[in-house]
């Protein structure tokens, strides 16, 4: 691999330019059943490269699948003739900041690796899920169990001298349940999506996840149409998760800061939410789903404050998104595979704890809606309007949680929200574990938090 | 061709090795794209991939394995781990047989060579253009966006006969506009184009557009919950439709009885004025295929028909196991994902009402554009956010509205259809009109 580190260091470059080489070697297992059905079952090893190149503030990015030493050559070769090319087109100047440089080699740090399990065991867990999420739910039209683990190397060389080697495990296993009665069509789901190895699946209890998930489907065909309006909602951990990843995290990625894409540019420093708020996005998490040692540039990973105590305090940053708010490079570029430039991205993002029970804050809103188990969401960080949805949902009358109601979604405005806050519950928990998309890249992340309550999210009922 | 004979050597392997069907799949391509930040070109990304991907039968027992890059060594390794996979995996009942060699006609216009040929310095010099025309609307506004050009070949072979090969070229430009407003407001607006052919650029045009939309978007307003009318321009109109139907009449989903549509075949399930259709022959549209994801040819689909349900789209494993007609659909994400039925050109035809006739009358609505309004995660529940959209008093547009949600039914949006534009948008086969639709639940 020296190899590389030499080739890099052949490239005719200025004080202020830069280029790195990455390799990115991904292995990955997945089986998915329907209605206890085997229908797909599917392996995939895939390897290639990619060239990143500053030239006189210009990128040029090369990917490949040739890793013969002259395909690595290439590759270096045409990403900065193309940089050097079009940088008398580039007005808006790009730097790179490179506080220190790294050399480490992290082992997959597993129990058990999945890659070891037989597929016959693999089939084995599905389809006993699958089967319990039948088992006494009368209603169930269908359903769907997905299990997937993959074992990704990234290897990267920069022209600093950093050179990084580390492996990253990820093992997911969900079930969607569909329930129908009529017209009327419910869906719900659940997963579990960790970093660690297939420990993860055998502590899961898909006796028990399997059954609940069947008869909440089911419960749904009874409840009541999702009301409509602006109210007071109180959410779970699980959309509290999407509910800061979307409304803002995205937001405090400095990428979008740069490209003035950001409703949170310039705030730094300012009070942006209730004090009870503090928002932390932290990939170092051992086994949570977002968790990684370096990130797709080489930078070592750490924990990062966005909000502490309602006050904007950081971003998320790059190499370059560094270099342009004068800020410490902490490690949150991630790219989806080789053939994908490494873009700001968040790991694990959650709310901090508050004081109150989930009781308590029931009666603080007194009538509203408790929303729960959450689907996902997305977010238009310039503007920083939101969007999130919630698989069910409770009536909250006189400050007591009550009767059920459908799925449904919500919207809210980022700089509005958090200073909307009412209370924040004392119940953290990381309870999504989700895959982000941004530019047509997807990664794995988790977000959670304990209960919170707010004021004036608009729910999109139909009642 | 030295793809077409790795699938062909592979698909033999194997059957030699014990599947009962099998099917090869290779890609090569490469992709140029330049992005554009703060106004100003930023970078330029290229390169080039290749993949293979095999899936194999064994009995109703599938496997299916895949590796990138392409090479010849490593097609033996992936026949070996499908069949590996395949011997464990317990059958699957709804696999009747990978689909038979047919005779196809060609689309005409899905591969140009004057968009190979593009250069980064044309390419260059027409995003500038783009930008441009974006200053000189308003030279306060920031764009980011980008231009990107694809060539791909695709090559299927399978146990009964499929031998085909396919290249195509594409070019697309996006761009989004962003206005700063007074008091901290910003308004943004995209606009983007799609092309097959170098005939039809368009970057002058989709600079233009973005940054009117932005400068309209600055100052959004609240609305009050309640009963509105909401009229959708084109794109709304297609993403929502397409939405809608795009699951609900997708046989996968109807077999697997997760769709609002089982059973709703001659059924109605929209308004009476309400046809669509999907179209994969179309020439030079940009989800224009001569044949489908497994080699098998591609068929226009009638969907809709003055409310109608009349078909599902499927593919050779639904088609089998409903028991109705393969029409040519199947799709894959990427090589290691299992073919699925999935829309291709979707077209909603125009109705009979003028682009006044349309906002005429309504005395409170929302005109909705660029947006979907989605089912909720293959429910039955729309319940979507207005991503931009403009309020309408007593039939003028007034003001872009903000943080504005819908809630219907897929059942009830469609039946409330009232009225459909004369007029259509035909973006590279995407064909829709504006469509109005009445007494629909507003959440502001």
């Amino acid at each position: 691999m020296s190899e590389i580190k030499t080739l890099v260091g052949s490239l005719k470059l200025e004080k202020e330019d830069f280029a790195d080489f990455r390799i990115t070697e991904v292995e990955s297992t997945s089986l998915v059943v329907r209605k206890g059905n085997v229908e797909q079952v599917m392996h995939d090893i895939s390897i290639g490269g990619a060239a990143r190149v500053l030239v006189n503030g210009s990128w040029g990015f090369y990917y490949t699948t040739d890793l013969s030493s002259e395909g690595i050559r290439l590759a270096l070769e045409k990403a900065y003739k193309a940089a050097k090319a079009l940088s008398e087109n580039v007005i808006e100047k790009s730097k790179v900041k490179i506080e220190r440089t790294y050399e480490d080699e992290v082992k997959l740090n597993v129990k058990i690796d999945p890659r070891s399990i037989s597929l016959e065991e693999k089939v084995k867990v599905v389809l006993e899920f699958d089967k319990n999420i039948w088992k006494g739910n009368e209603g169930i039209a269908t359903t769907s169990v997905a299990l997937s683990d993959s074992v990704k190397k990234e290897y990267i060389v920069n022209s600093y001298g950093t050179e990084v080697k580390y492996e990253v495990c990820s093992t997911r296993i969900s079930g969607s349940a569909v329930a129908k009665e009529g017209d009327l069509i419910q869906n719900v789901s659940t997963s579990v999506g960790e970093s660690r190895g297939w420990e993860t699946i055998k502590e899961f209890d898909y006796v028990k996840e399997g059954q609940e998930l069947g008869k909440r489907g089911v419960e749904l065909l009874k409840a009541l149409p999702p009301p409509s309006g602006k109210m007071n909602v109180i959410m779970d951990q699980s959309l509290v998760g999407v509910f800061i990843h979307e409304a803002f995290g995205h937001a405090s990625e400095a990428d979008a800061v740069k490209a003035n894409r950001s409703i949170l540019s310039g705030l730094i420093g300012k009070k942006v939410g209730d004090e009870a708020i503090s928002v932390t996005d932290d990939p170092t998490i051992p086994g949570m789903r977002g968790s990684y040692p370096y990130d797709s540039e080489g930078t070592k990973a750490e924990k990062r404050e966005i909000v502490r105590n309602g006050t904007l305090v950081g971003y998320l940053h790059s190499l370059e998104t560094a270099a342009y708010l004068n800020a410490k490079p902490n490690g949150a570029a991630r790219a989806m595979n080789f053939s994908s430039k490494p873009i700001v991205r968040m790991s694990n993002t959650f709310i901090e704890n508050g004081e109150y029970s989930l009781e308590e804050l029931a009666e603080m809103i007194k009538n509203g809606i408790y929303l729960a188990k959450s689907y996902g969401g997305y977010v238009d960080p310039a503007r920083g309007q939101f969007y999130f949805t919630a698989q069910e949902g409770y009536l909250v009358e006189n400050g007591k949680i009550g009767r059920k109601v459908q799925n449904v979604s919500m919207s809210g405005l980022t700089l509005d929200v958090l200073k909307n806050v009412m209370g924040v519950g004392n119940d953290l928990k990381l309870a999504f574990p989700g895959t982000c998309g941004k530019d047509g890249q997807w990664v794995p992340v988790s977000g959670g938090g304990p209960h919170i309550a707010v004021k004036e999210i608009v729910v999109g009922g139909r009642k | 061709m030295k793809e077409l004979d790795l699938c062909t050597k592979g698909v033999r392997l194997a059957e030699k090795l014990g599947a009962t069907q099998a099917e090869a799949v290779a890609l090569r391509g490469r992709s140029v794209s330049l992005s554009i930040e703060r106004s100003s070109i930023k970078g330029v990304d290229e390169g080039s991939f290749s993949s293979f991907g095999v899936r194999v039968y064994i009995g109703k027992s599938v496997g299916i394995s895949t590796v990138t890059p392409l090479e010849e060594n490593k097609v033996e390794v992936a026949i070996k781990k499908a069949i590996e996979l395949a011997r464990s995996s317990p059958p699957d009942e709804n696999f009747v047989s990978l689909p038979e060699s047919k005779e196809f006609e060609e689309v005409p216009g899905l591969y140009d060579k004057a968009i190979e040929d593009l250069t980064s310095e044309e390419l260059v010099s027409n995003i500038r253009k783009g930008i441009n025309a974006l200053k000189d609307v308003d030279k306060t506004l920031d764009a980011a966006g980008s231009a990107e050009l694809f060539i791909t070949e695709r090559f299927i072979v399978n146990s009964l006969g499929v031998e085909r090969s396919q290249k195509a070229s594409g070019l697309s430009f996006g761009i989004e506009a962003l206005k700063k407003g007074s008091n901290g407001d910003v308004g943004t607006g995209f606009d983007y184009f799609f092309t097959r052919t170098t005939k039809e650029l368009k970057f002058e045009e989709v600079g233009v557009n973005a940054a009117n939309k932005a400068i309209k978007n600055v100052g959004g307003r609240r609305v009050k919950s309640g009963v509105y009318t909401l009229v959708l321009d084109e794109r709304a109109t297609l993403e929502t439709i397409g939405g809608i139907v795009g699951y609900g009449a997708n046989a996968f989903y109807v077999l697997q009885k997760a769709s609002y549509y089982v059973n709703k075949l001659g059924t109605k399930v929209a308004s009476e004025q309400l046809n669509v259709l999907d179209d994969p022959l179309y020439p030079y549209g940009w989800s224009s295929t001569p044949f489908d994801s497994e080699g098998y040819p591609s068929s226009k689909v009638k969907l809709i028909e003055k409310g109608i349900l009349m078909n599902y789209i499927t593919d050779s494993y639904t088609a089998n196991a409903l028991k109705i007609e393969n029409n040519g659909h199947a799709g894959r994400g990427g090589l290691a994902d299992k073919p699925r039925p999935r829309l291709t050109n979707l077209q909603i035809a125009p109705g009979e009402y003028e682009e006044d006739e349309l906002f005429k009358d309504i005395k409170q609505g929302i005109y909705v554009y660029d947006s979907a309004l989605s089912p909720v995660e293959g429910s039955s529940n729309i319940s979507s956010l207005v991503d931009y959209g403009f309020l309408i008093e007593d039939g003028e547009i007034k003001y872009p509205v903000k943080n504005t949600m819908v809630g219907s039914t897929v059942f009830e949006l469609l039946q409330s259809i009232e009225a459909i534009g004369k007029r259509t948008k035909n973006e590279a086969g995407r064909i829709a009109p504006k469509i109005r639709i009445r007494d629909v639940k507003v959440s502001g």
